[in-house]
């Protein structure tokens, strides 16, 4: 999960300037903050579903999910854990 | 003996065309609406909102700052003339058919240039373009609002329908104090009245799932509505943090966009709870929800 959040984290640093010079912390609020606005929630979740290979469905779009970079973590990790095993032909 | 409620809501069916999805109301309804806006507009005086009426068509360029049809191209109802230039007229006058007819083809048509909006609040940010604030400014405004619909059902979904808007624009803390000061106050009355509701989260109906604004609204709440029967939400708080102060230049003194939220009453709807929780005699109606004059 730890690799999952350091992803998270260099996106988010490396897409919004203003982070880049303070740092996030991986338990910081990243909703109710002015940190990311709601162009970057997209683009946010953009790179979740590229880099982690998955779509974020709808009725997961829930703050719950997405109150932090650990909480975003731990959402991707369940995800990937629930994913069927892949099998051969 | 207790009349079904579909007998309360005849006569608001009656006056219905539910393939077009416009209502007309007549008699007592007529008096029921005024009376619900006479309410809410008693509620806006309670903050002393500054009450408006704008003209009911806004500019496709206003509504276009808004980011509107990317958002809600669905829904727009557009106003437009027969095209004037080149003989345009002349040639729709000779070229009309003797039968009364149904439509007007486009050809005939000038580009659209004005919109029927779709909610009340638009005119308010249009109207404070380019102006700076420098206390909270709060604004009370009715319309006719149009949406275009999938289908319609009468009191609950119509193309055209009535609005009753309470704006703040100001500080941060000045429009989340005001929207609470209503979500408190409204369902007081409602529990005084007895009316079933209960508060829940909602997103617009937004053109585009990954529209950012409908991201937003499901990932920090921003818009609550008041469910009736947990059906029909006939209001909705919403805080746009500096959405509009940020698109149409409504800014601080120090040049900062304002902070926005607004509460907004569906006319029709809350006629159709009330009728069909109390009836269409008003002095039946809870006192706390008849306006005191």
């Amino acid at each position: 999960m730890t690799d999952i959040a350091d992803r998270i984290t260099r996106f988010l640093v490396e897409t919004y300037p203003p982070l880049r010079e303070r740092g996030i912390a991986p338990e910081e609020a990243l909703l109710g903050s002015d940190l990311i606005d709601s162009v970057g929630l997209v683009e946010l979740l953009a790179f979740l579903e590229q880099e982690f290979l998955l779509e974020v469905p709808d009725e997961d779009l829930v703050p719950v999910h997405f109150q932090s970079i650990n909480a975003l973590a731990r959402y991707i990790a369940s995800r990937q854990s629930s994913s069927p095993a892949e099998t051969s032909p | 003996m207790t009349t079904p409620p579909d007998e309360k809501t005849a006569l608001l069916v009656q006056g219905f065309d539910a393939q077009s999805g416009l209502l007309t109301l007549r008699g007592p309804l007529v008096s029921l609406r005024t009376s619900l806006d006479a309410l809410f507009r008693e509620w806006a005086g309670e903050v002393e909102a500054e009450e408006y009426a704008f003209p009911p068509l806004l500019s496709v360029r206003s509504l276009a700052l808004a980011e509107y049809f990317q958002a809600f191209p669905h829904l727009a109802t557009l106003a437009t003339r027969i095209e004037p230039g080149d003989g345009g007229v002349e040639r729709f006058v000779r070229s009309q058919p003797r039968d009364p007819f149904e439509e007007i083809a486009p050809e005939c048509l000038a580009a659209a240039r004005f919109v029927l909006p779709s909610a009340a609040c638009y005119a308010v940010y249009a109207h404070f373009q380019d102006t700076v604030l420098s206390d909270r400014l709060v604004v009370t405004v009715v319309a006719p609002c149009f949406r275009h619909e999938e289908s319609y059902s009468a009191g609950r979904r119509q193309w055209a329908f009535s609005m009753r808007e309470i704006v703040c624009l100001g500080p941060e803390p000045a429009v989340t104090a005001f929207l609470q000061h209503y979500r408190t106050r409204i369902t007081a009355k409602l529990h005084e009245a007895g009316l079933p509701h209960r508060i829940a989260e909602a997103t617009d109906p937004f053109f585009n799932k990954r529209d950012p604004r409908r991201v937003m609204q499901k990932l920090s709440p921003v818009k609550h509505e008041i469910l009736y029967r947990d059906t029909l939400a006939i209001a909705s708080f919403n805080f746009h943090r500096t959405f509009f102060g940020d698109r149409f230049r409504i800014r601080t003194p120090s040049g900062e966009p304002v902070y926005s939220g607004c509460v907004a009453f569906g006319l029709e709807r809350w006629l159709s709870a009330c009728l069909q929780e109390y009836g269409a005699r008003l002095e039946q109606w809870p006192a706390a929800l008849r306006p005191r004059i």
